[in-house]
């Protein structure tokens, strides 16, 4: 059988037809109320009125009176009973609402129990839609149009009312008419949608489509829409699992509802699980490309470097740094030759604009915003990435005529160029009597600036080699002998004086 | 002939139960004044902008706006509510907000037309955040916030402003524009009420300043009220406000 012919043929039934009008109907409504429900945060609301309808219907068929005027007249002073609860005890409103309608849900139990009536207590529950009467739609459809059509005239009033009340009250909107209308509007969205999801289900057909909607879009003119087409879609779709696979269709409706809710939170673009893990996978990605082409721009630009030797420098695994190389080679920034990779001329000046970035991130901090030295480069790291040019340059009008960074290291120009200064050497390098000026000191930990800044050994400072042992090097700073250990002296680069 | 004063408050008191928060205060303000309310928390601020705006019952006194009935002229009052006030997750974008303030001059199921968009545009651009417009409220920051909440106060075309604490937590470049956005009110002859802590900018920004604890203690040109023997009253033995008075109280050089 065809996918149209499995559409089409149902709907030969009567029962099928009003059923799928009866769906619609409810989808839309539900939908509608329960986008306001939703922002004013009255969903749970919703649910006590709802389940607050059950002795309506009782007592009504107990009187021979149209069930649905009992249960209105139960769902609104239950309402209102929650609220005159709360204004005169100490109860907030969860535990009044908790309190009555739980009470009015058990009166309901306790009429339908000892009358033994024909109320088939199931349907009310759990509700029907292929047992929807013509009597029954017209109900829906009438009660239905004045839900609707009041929300069409009141909507901007009840916007303004559910986002800032104050306002609303203190512009001379009647905001006590509008809380009672919105407390008939929902009591009435629930007896028209009775027939279809049941008293216990509706309220995933008032919450689920507006729940979804607002994953989706940022305004609630176009959440409302959208809530709409949402509500129609499960309905349709419930109703048709219901017939063909012979379920309750309450049931089905609602979990086609909460199907679509759960794919709008793992895929909404902006707001999904999925796409937002994915963004943070991407900016992860750039930040590590970035750190790659910044350990290669330390590199003399003529000789490929191995991918050994960058993953050490990057304290990476050689796998990841191949991967970073593979990524970055795609891109056009960097080269593989036989001995290791090699920035591109357009990889050359990205690598250059990052280290410009950090650098003076680095020099600002210190500087302007009085950051201890030895903690910058981490909080710099963080700004780089997150910075644009224009913010680069505004950095280097703040910081003004600094060549170097806090820790010696030059800042390359605007252009990517780095003013060479010439030998350096690493201290241990020095030959014991030799005097040389500091030019920088490695960047990053934190444990080993400490130890520089309390022995002085700051860039621009001289320095003597006194005596060079296993265990480290006795320097000469400022005239006092210091011991400093191998590891330290390792960070340390300087120029030897002429 | 001289105009009806914006804000007529004769005698005003209000309690909350027995409590009572404010104590026969009497004050006129006039169209294009720009007035700073001044006093320490639960000194009766917010209540006595709750009742201008007609949200409590007076206990007793009487409040004329505009030369005419309160409850006929409410529509042309504006408020700015504290930031905390507003739910920021509801789906709103930033010139949905603004538009809030066109619906007091829109009929029963009228939606706003194009002038009323006009209107919303040109309040945007006042505050500096029209290529905000579309910007979720909840990805602002503090400043753009407020502005946004402002630019809906401005949409509103309202002839009396109140506003809370406008300044609160605001950046440098959000300050600016609310105080230029104070001079241009003022040109317009709205009148301004504005709750502030900073005595400093109180003592340079407004025409007058209330000085308010239960009772209005004092009402004047800034440079009189805030002064220590006043200020000592206000906030009865409180002594961090007075610590900025040194500058505060300096006129201008």
């Amino acid at each position: 059988m065809s996918a149209l012919l499995r559409l089409v043929e149902p709907l030969q039934y009567t029962f099928m037809q009003q059923g799928l009008a009866a769906a619609v109907l409810v989808g839309a409504v539900c939908a509608i109320m329960g986008s306001f429900l939703l922002v004013k945060r009255w969903a749970l609301l919703g649910d006590a009125i709802s389940h607050a309808v059950l002795p309506g219907v009782a007592i009504a068929f107990l009187l021979g009176l149209p069930f649905f005027a009992g249960a209105l007249v139960t769902g609104v002073l239950t309402a209102l009973g929650i609220g005159f609860v709360e204004r005169h005890t100490r109860l907030k409103q969860d535990a009044a609402m908790g309190l009555l309608f739980v009470s009015a849900f058990a009166s309901g139990l306790a009429i339908i129990s000892r009358i033994r009536s024909p109320v088939d207590l199931f349907h009310v529950l759990f509700g029907n839609v292929l047992a929807v009467s013509r009597g029954d739609l017209a109900l829906t459809a009438v009660s239905g149009l004045v839900v609707v059509g009041a929300i069409a005239f009141l909507f901007k009033d009840l916007l303004l009312w559910a986002f800032d009340p104050i306002m609303a009250e203190s512009v001379g909107l009647p905001v006590q008419a509008l809380h009672y209308a919105m407390l008939l509007l929902t009591s009435l969205t629930i007896v028209a949608s009775l027939q279809a999801v049941g008293i216990v289900l509706v309220i995933a057909m008032l919450i689920a489509p507006p729940a979804t909607a607002i994953l989706l879009t940022d305004r609630f003119h176009r959440m409302v829409p959208l809530a709409t087409g949402i509500g129609v879609f499960a309905a349709v779709v419930g109703l048709y699992l219901s017939y063909y696979l012979d379920v309750a269709s309450g049931a089905t409706m609602v979990l086609v509802s909460a199907f679509l809710f759960s794919l709008a939170m793992a895929f909404s673009p902006k707001r999904g699980l999925l796409p937002r893990a994915l963004r943070r996978r991407r900016a992860a990605a750039e930040a590590r490309a970035t750190d790659y082409m910044k350990a290669l721009f330390e590199h003399p630009a003529d000789r490929p470097v191995p991918a050994e030797t960058l993953a050490g420098q990057l304290r990476d695994s050689p796998a990841a740094a191949r991967e970073a190389a593979r990524h970055l080679g795609r891109l056009g920034l960097v080269e593989t030759h036989a001995g290791g990779v090699r920035l591109t001329s357009e990889g050359r000046r990205q690598a250059a604009q990052a280290v410009r970035t950090h650098r003076l991130w680095e020099r600002f901090l210190v500087d302007r915003a009085g950051v201890p030295w030895e903690e910058v480069h981490a909080a710099a790291d963080r700004m780089e990435h997150v910075s644009t040019p224009a913010v680069t340059e505004a950095l280097a009008t703040a910081v003004g005529a600094q060549t170097t960074d806090p820790h010696g290291a030059p800042i390359p120009t605007e252009e990517g160029l780095v003013v060479s200064r010439g030998d350096e050497y690493l201290l241990s390098e020095l030959r014991t009597g030799q005097k040389a000026v500091v030019t920088s000191v490695e960047d990053e930990d934190p444990e080993i600036l400490r130890t520089l800044s309390d022995l002085g050994l700051l860039p621009g400072r001289s320095v003597r080699l006194v005596a060079a042992t296993d265990k480290g090097l006795l320097v000469a700073l400022n005239g006092e002998e210091r011991p400093v250990s191998r590891r330290v002296a390792r960070s340390v680069l300087v120029t030897p004086a002429r | 002939m001289k105009s009806a004063p914006a804000i007529e408050v004769r005698n005003l008191s209000v309690a909350y139960d027995t409590r009572p928060v404010l104590l026969g205060i009497t004050v006129d303000v006039e169209p294009g004044e720009v007035v700073g309310v001044v006093g320490p928390n639960g000194a009766g601020k917010s209540t006595f902008f709750r009742s201008l705006l007609g949200l409590v019952p007076p206990g007793a006194g009487s409040i004329r706006l505009l030369g005419g009935d309160a409850r006929v002229q409410r529509r042309w009052v504006a408020y700015l509510p504290q930031r905390e006030a507003i739910d920021w997750e509801f789906p709103l974008v930033v010139k949905d907000v603004v538009m809030m303030g066109r619906y007091p001059h829109l009929g029963w199921g009228r939606p706003p037309g194009s002038g009323d968009g006009r209107t919303v545009a040109a309040c945007l651009d006042a505050l500096g955040i029209a290529d905000l417009r579309d910007r979720h409220i909840g990805e602002l920051s503090g400043g753009q916030q407020q502005r946004t909440l402002l630019a809906r106060a401005l949409a509103q075309e309202a002839r009396i402003l109140l506003l809370d604490e406008p300044f609160m937590g605001v950046d440098a470049t959000t300050e600016q524009t609310i105080l230029a956005l104070l001079q241009r009110l003022r040109a317009e002859g709205k009148a301004v009420l504005i709750v502030d802590h900073d005595l400093a900018r109180a003592g340079e920004t407004y025409d007058r300043v209330m000085l308010l604890n239960q009772r209005l203690v004092a009402f004047g040109p800034p440079l009189k009220v805030l002064a220590p023997d006043l200020l000592r009253v206000t906030y009865a033995g409180r002594l961090t406000p007075l610590e900025t008075l040194g500058q505060g109280a300096e006129p201008p050089p």
